[in-house]
């Protein structure tokens, strides 16, 4: 087996970029979550003659204009390129080191905005187009970013529904802490599509309220286009957010939602905490998944019980940027640091001030809090459980 | 480095119309499996084979290892006329089914394996970057036993499918699910090689610098190359690494799909380690380098023993 060096001291995040709806970078953020979550507005989705209204946090300054076939066949490749600039510059890698930066993607839905433009735009010329002409490689994304920013290193692309860029960040530190390569470019990417938005509203699982998760009256999600990039390596200021381990595990007891008695969530916390080497005593708060889906809340809650002794700080984050599935991995990551770095934890206002039947309580306001170890908490379709912990203090 | 003890593969060229999957699937896993369709069953098929090849079931926490060019396409293309030309929202199934860990969760949960699942893409050498994380994950000891397997399926209409690979009218067309077992020699049961790594290159410079170290170790040498690597680039490196003896494990004319590669360790472990231009009877041990390229031209090399008789 690998003698690999003490994960104790973690890989570092050296640069990171956010797009959401709240805004494009770590100030925007922080001053957004100084107020209380938004309703999303409604987009509207045109498909084969129908249209249907539904709920999206879509990117701030950067509308989806879903009917502007050309616009949209550019937008993700703009929206990543602006939000990737953003790392790198952040991270100040030498070009050398640059060149060889790894590049990990993770999404669920990539740029399927692309395939569906092209469609949409042929099917208007010819009745008998066909679908899926533009972009069908699920590694084109990573292929772009690589090739963009003359990144030689090698490429991943992450397809496992809502923890795609939670495991794309794993992967990316596991490799550097093997040796394997020195930095990667981590990438979680969600925009808005007419499979995605029809298709969960075809589950039911959308609400056109305020998500409020773990309440007794949680009524579903709504989606939220999202777009974060990291860098992470070694050696970075000594102040860095670290990720000290992270497990990832698959539930078969459902494709769609994690088994309701918590075990399953239980055993992948269990396991982020082995791989960071500590104990649940030492969380100091954690960011849950939080969808606001009557299942996956349950188990969420009965996993956090069966783990905790003695429940940490929570704070949930997708009442504020929508759920933005496949990046909320990084996107959440990235949100919770924007606060952090300025000593804060974000409150979840409006949502279980009191404990809810599911025994959770959020802070309701931004909470003055200490450095300390952080568990982020990721469950996806497919039957697939991420729990990532994440340091802010000084090594 | 890692054990090989299982090898599944499954290859078929598609001539006008793709097979039915169906039957093939209960008599390979011994069950039916519902409201799946062909992306899955394949994952299933070439899984199920390739735990077959051995004479024990996986542990629990095995963990799977998914890999595709494509993705399950033909469900996206379902969708995207159901939403687009018949103007109909997405079935709940068909949706939950358009993300790729779908079929690494049916292959889950038909053995039973709850340990670390993942898929993972690359435009052009989804199977090694697979291969890749599974080793480490062993390595690290994030697991003790990897199923790693590539997955791409064939769309009818085929002439459809054609024109989305972006290939001639023509152009053969096959689909394949190639599977490894490995492990860290945990379990009973005997090896039938050994994956001794996947290194991927920013140039062919730093390809050339590490192939004679690879020579050094490696008393019989047989090359491989990938569907993506032209065959000049790769008679080029043959000769300027002084490596004579090829291993052939596809051809154009049985028929394109993405991740080809994926069936390139079993087939040479399978053919004895045998380089296709040379019989030999005393090749056992022989070591497999196998070469892929990117349009960025960088490289990745796959490198695997069989073990001797």
């Amino acid at each position: 087996m690998m003698d690999v060096p003490s994960l104790n001291k973690g890989v570092q995040l050296l640069g990171m970029g956010l797009h959401t709806a709240l805004g494009f970078g770590l100030e925007q953020h922080f001053a957004a979550l100084k107020s209380p979550p938004r309703l999303p507005p409604t987009l509207r989705v045109d498909f084969g003659g129908n249209s249907s209204a539904v709920p999206c946090h879509t990117l701030a300054n950067s509308p989806p204009s879903a009917n502007d076939f050309e616009y949209q066949e550019k937008r993700v490749y703009e929206v990543i390129q602006r939000t990737v600039d953003s790392a790198l510059n952040q991270s100040a890698l030498t070009a050398q080191q640059q060149r060889r930066t790894a590049v990990f993607v993770g999404s669920s839905s990539f740029d399927i905005s692309v395939s569906e433009a092209r469609y949409r735009r042929d099917l208007q010329l010819n009745e008998h187009a066909l679908p899926l002409l533009a972009s069908s490689c699920i590694g084109n994304l990573a292929a772009f970013i690589s090739a963009r920013f003359e990144l030689r290193g090698p490429d991943y692309s992450f397809n496992t529904a809502c923890t795609a860029s939670a495991n794309a960040l794993l992967y990316a530190a596991q490799m550097i802490n093997a040796g394997l390569i020195e930095h990667a470019l981590v990438v979680g990417i969600e925009l808005a599509n007419a499979t995605t938005l029809l298709g969960f509203q075809s589950l039911g699982l959308l609400t056109d309220k305020l998500m409020t998760p773990f309440d007794t009256g949680r009524g579903g999600l709504s989606i939220g286009e999202g777009c974060a990039a990291v860098v992470i390596g070694r050696n970075g200021k000594t102040d860095s957010l670290r990720l000290l381990g992270g497990a990832n595990l698959c539930d078969t007891h459902s494709i769609s939602a994690a088994n309701p008695d918590g075990s399953s969530i239980s055993t992948v916390i269990q396991q982020a905490l082995a791989d960071a080497k500590l104990s649940s005593s030492e969380i100091l708060a954690i960011k849950t998944h939080g969808t606001a889906s009557l299942l996956n809340d349950e188990a969420e809650a009965a996993g956090l019980r069966r783990s905790f002794t003695h429940m940490p700080m929570l704070c949930a984050l997708k009442p504020y940027i929508g759920h933005t599935l496949g990046a909320c991995g990084l996107s959440e990551m990235v949100l919770l640091y924007s606060a952090l770095q300025r000593g804060y934890f974000p409150g979840t206002p409006g949502v279980c001030a009191q404990a809810s039947e599911l025994g959770i309580v959020f802070p309701q306001t931004l909470t003055p809090i200490a450095q300390g170890n952080f568990m982020l908490n990721y469950f996806g379709f497919g039957g697939s459980n991420t729990a990532l912990i994440v340091s802010n203090q000084e090594h | 480095m890692s054990r090989i003890i299982g090898l599944g593969n499954y290859r078929e060229t598609i001539d006008t119309e793709v097979p039915d999957l169906k039957l093939l699937l209960k008599e390979t896993l011994g069950m039916s499996v519902r409201r799946i369709n062909r992306f899955i069953q394949l994952a299933l098929i070439g899984a199920a084979r390739c735990i077959n090849s051995t004479d024990i079931k996986p542990p629990a926490d095995t963990a799977v290892y998914l890999a595709s060019g494509r993705g399950d396409m033909e469900i996206t293309v379902e969708v995207q006329r159901d939403l687009f030309e018949h103007g109909h929202e997405p079935r709940p199934l068909n949706f939950i089914n358009t993300v790729s860990n779908a079929a690494s969760f049916y292959i889950a949960q038909s053995f039973g394996l709850q340990g670390r699942n993942q898929f993972i893409a690359n435009r052009h050498w989804a199977f090694e970057v697979a291969l890749q994380s599974a080793l480490l994950d062993l390595q690290l000891g994030k697991t003790h036993s990897a199923l790693v397997g590539a997955v791409d399926v064939a769309v009818s209409p085929i002439d459809e499918h054609r024109q989305r690979l972006g290939l001639s009218k023509n152009a053969a067309l096959a689909e394949g699910s190639h599977w490894l077992w490995l492990d860290n020699n945990s379990l009973p049961t005997p090896t039938r090689g050994k994956i001794e790594c996947v290194r991927h290159f920013s140039d062919e410079h730093e390809l050339l610098t590490w192939i004679p170290s690879l020579r050094n170790e490696h008393a019989q040498l047989i090359c491989s190359s990938g569907q993506f690597m032209a065959s000049d680039v790769f008679s080029s490196l043959r000769k300027t690494c002084d490596l004579t003896q090829e291993f052939i494990y596809r051809s154009d004319d049985a028929g394109y799909y993405d991740s080809q590669s994926g069936g390139v360790v079993a087939d040479f472990i399978e053919s004895g380690g045998l380089a296709s231009d040379i019989f030999d009877s005393h090749s056992n041990g022989a070591t497999l380098l196998h070469l892929n390229t990117d349009s960025m031209q960088r490289y990745i090399a796959l490198v695997a023993r069989r073990e001797p008789a």
